[in-house]
């Protein structure tokens, strides 16, 4: 005859309850003030998801009250949210620098101008924008990283990146290769690089459109 | 969820599909959101974007096809009435 270990959790008293829950609140609110953009209310969510988790592992009697048995999962659950809060924001940062180099670039023509065109061009332009856009962003994680943090950050979510951009960027033209890098991973401004490679700016900023676009083409076609 | 919105999310989808296997799930998360803000602040594109989209609700009754609804011909809505 086989017997069945039934394990049973443990269980709280409300009164323990409301004392951990104060707990986590206080640490959400410390860790709400440290980390600045974190949400109070979210970090304590958290704590508490992570707490009812281990609650029934808890053994009474022993050295750890269940509030400190308890808090000391909700900490590590919160520092892993800041964590993921911060990696995001540091891409958020990096992709946004590379579409900003592009936005400037595409600011000069009017809603007017544009609308002159005829309606196959208007389609392409706008087809060639989105590309762009996108390329521009990604050559954004590929820029050097203001903060040390971010430069760990990025480098472990570019490597795969960096090897295909690299060998996108190796099929255009000189002059256009150099607009993209200096543009959106130098952080130079278009009229700058402009004037160092003594291009007239008009003509910078439509190789750069075009040169980004084409960049996003070339990635299309290499996972085909 | 208007027309409009659907085929911005359609333009920012192809756009950025060549980075879907060399970034992570936030990074590309991250990346289209940029794509689409860019899209819908920009003047002259966000102009390009109200030509060519659509109009209208998505109508929920409508057949599915690749999760995207068919849209009704209007010749045959109007020989329906």
């Amino acid at each position: 005859m086989t017997t069945t270990a039934v394990r049973t959790g443990y269980c709280p008293t409300n009164a323990e309850l409301d004392s951990l829950s104060r707990a986590i609140r206080r640490l959400a609110q410390s860790f709400a003030r440290g980390q600045g953009r974190a949400g109070e209310d979210d970090l304590y969510q958290i704590g508490m998801e992570a707490s009812h988790r281990v609650i029934p592992s808890y053994v009474p009697g022993g050295k750890a009250t269940l509030i400190t048995f308890c808090v000391h999962r909700a900490r590590g659950a919160m520092l892993n949210a800041c964590e993921t809060d911060e990696r995001a924001l540091a891409m958020a940062r990096a992709i946004h620098r590379g579409t900003h180099a592009l936005s400037s670039a595409l600011r000069e023509s009017t809603v007017d101008e544009v609308l002159e065109e005829d309606p196959p061009a208007r389609r392409h332009r706008l087809d060639e924008a989105k590309n762009a856009y996108a390329a521009a962003g990604a050559m954004g994680l590929l820029a050097q990283p203001e903060t040390p943090e971010e430069q760990i950050i990025l480098a472990e979510e570019s490597a795969l990146l960096r090897e295909r951009v690299e060998a996108a960027l190796a099929k255009l033209d000189v002059v256009d290769r150099t607009l993209v890098r200096e543009c959106t991973m130098a952080d130079r401004s278009l009229a700058e690089v402009a004037r160092i490679i003594e291009l007239d700016y008009e003509q910078a900023r439509y190789r750069f459109v075009k040169a980004l676009a084409e960049l996003g083409r070339t990635l299309r076609e290499c996972l085909r | 969820m208007s027309l409009r919105d659907e085929y911005i999310d359609d333009l920012v989808d192809d756009a950025v599909d060549p980075y879907a296997d060399l970034l992570s799930p936030l990074a590309m998360k991250h990346l289209r959101s940029a794509v689409q803000d860019a899209l819908e602040a920009h003047p002259v594109l966000s102009q390009l974007v109200d030509e060519h989209a659509p109009r209208g609700a998505v109508d929920q009754s409508a057949e599915m096809v690749d999760g995207k609804p068919v849209q009704a011909d209007p010749l045959q809505q109007k020989k329906a009435r």
